[in-house]
């Protein structure tokens, strides 16, 4: 984990302000709300963009985890820089990944069911 | 014409809408079984002072013993091993807390199941947009008639909105 010392800030900013700026520290617990709602509205939108496209099957199913997995990389090691260490990447992959492929699979179901039910 | 381009518009997105409603009214009814157990829990448990109090107790315990945990004098060890008594005994505490809001989650989730079940059973509720592999049929095509397997029951979404 990168653990860069920082004087206590006067007032913290929001998360999603942090979530956006590319030199902000971060704690694990930070990271991992960020994730977590990141996973969530990735879900939706992918699960919409889907259902729409009509695509079906394996593609659809293997997908949203490839997706989710290379934005959540890009998002932490590219933009953030957040350097972390090899036995915390698998928590970072991790994170709400389930939780976040049911909510997926809801929303492509729904709109498929609506759009070619 | 273009009156009845809207209209067949208008007549498509109501019978698209339609093939949604059972999906919709499932999801809605897990939401709002959730906000009520959790506020249910939150009222009963949560907020309770016996609760605030455990949870006040696990803070002061380990804020105390990340002080002396560094440290190598005897004093300090002995500070230290009888700060983790308290901290597993507080733990302790809180896990048969956890536990009661567990159980009443656990009561309103299986209610609601058996509710939806009589409502749904045999219905159709959705569609799947891909064949679900031979093992999970079970769940996703409880009760359906035919071998068409993108049909989906209401155990599978049930399932999906927990």
């Amino acid at each position: 984990m990168s653990t860069k010392t920082t004087p206590a800030a006067a007032s913290q900013p929001s998360l999603w302000v942090k979530a956006m700026d590319r030199n902000a520290e971060w704690t694990k617990d930070e990271l991992m709300d960020v994730i977590f709602y990141i996973r969530f509205a990735l879900a939706a939108v992918s699960g919409i963009i889907w259902g729409i496209l009509g695509i079906t099957g394996a593609p659809g199913l293997l997908g949203f985890p490839l997706v989710s997995l290379v934005s959540i990389w890009f998002y932490t090691a590219k933009y953030l820089g957040y350097e972390d260490e090899p036995d915390q990447r698998k928590d970072i992959a991790m994170e709400a990944f389930f939780s976040s492929f049911a909510f997926f699979l809801l929303f492509w179901i729904i709109v498929h069911t609506a759009l070619r039910g | 014409s273009v009156a009845q381009c809207q209209s067949r518009g208008s007549a498509f997105l109501t019978i698209r809408m339609a093939s949604i409603i059972p999906l919709l009214t499932i999801v809605l009814i897990s939401i709002v079984s959730v906000l009520i157990s959790e506020g249910v829990n939150y009222l009963l448990i949560y907020r309770t002072d016996s609760y605030q109090n455990t949870k006040k107790r696990i803070e002061r315990s380990e804020k105390k013993k990340e002080s002396v945990s560094g440290s190598a004098a005897k004093k300090d060890r002995k500070k230290a091993a009888q700060l983790d008594d308290d901290l597993k005994r507080a733990k302790k505490d809180m896990q048969s807390v956890r536990t009661k809001g567990t159980l009443v989650t656990s009561v309103a989730l299986i209610s609601l199941f058996t509710i939806m079940n009589s409502w749904f059973d045999g219905e159709i509720v959705g569609r799947l947009p891909f064949e679900p592999i031979p093992l999970l049929r079970a769940v996703t095509h409880r009760n359906i008639l035919g071998e068409d397997f993108h049909l989906c029951a209401v155990t599978f979404i049930y399932i999906l909105c927990q």
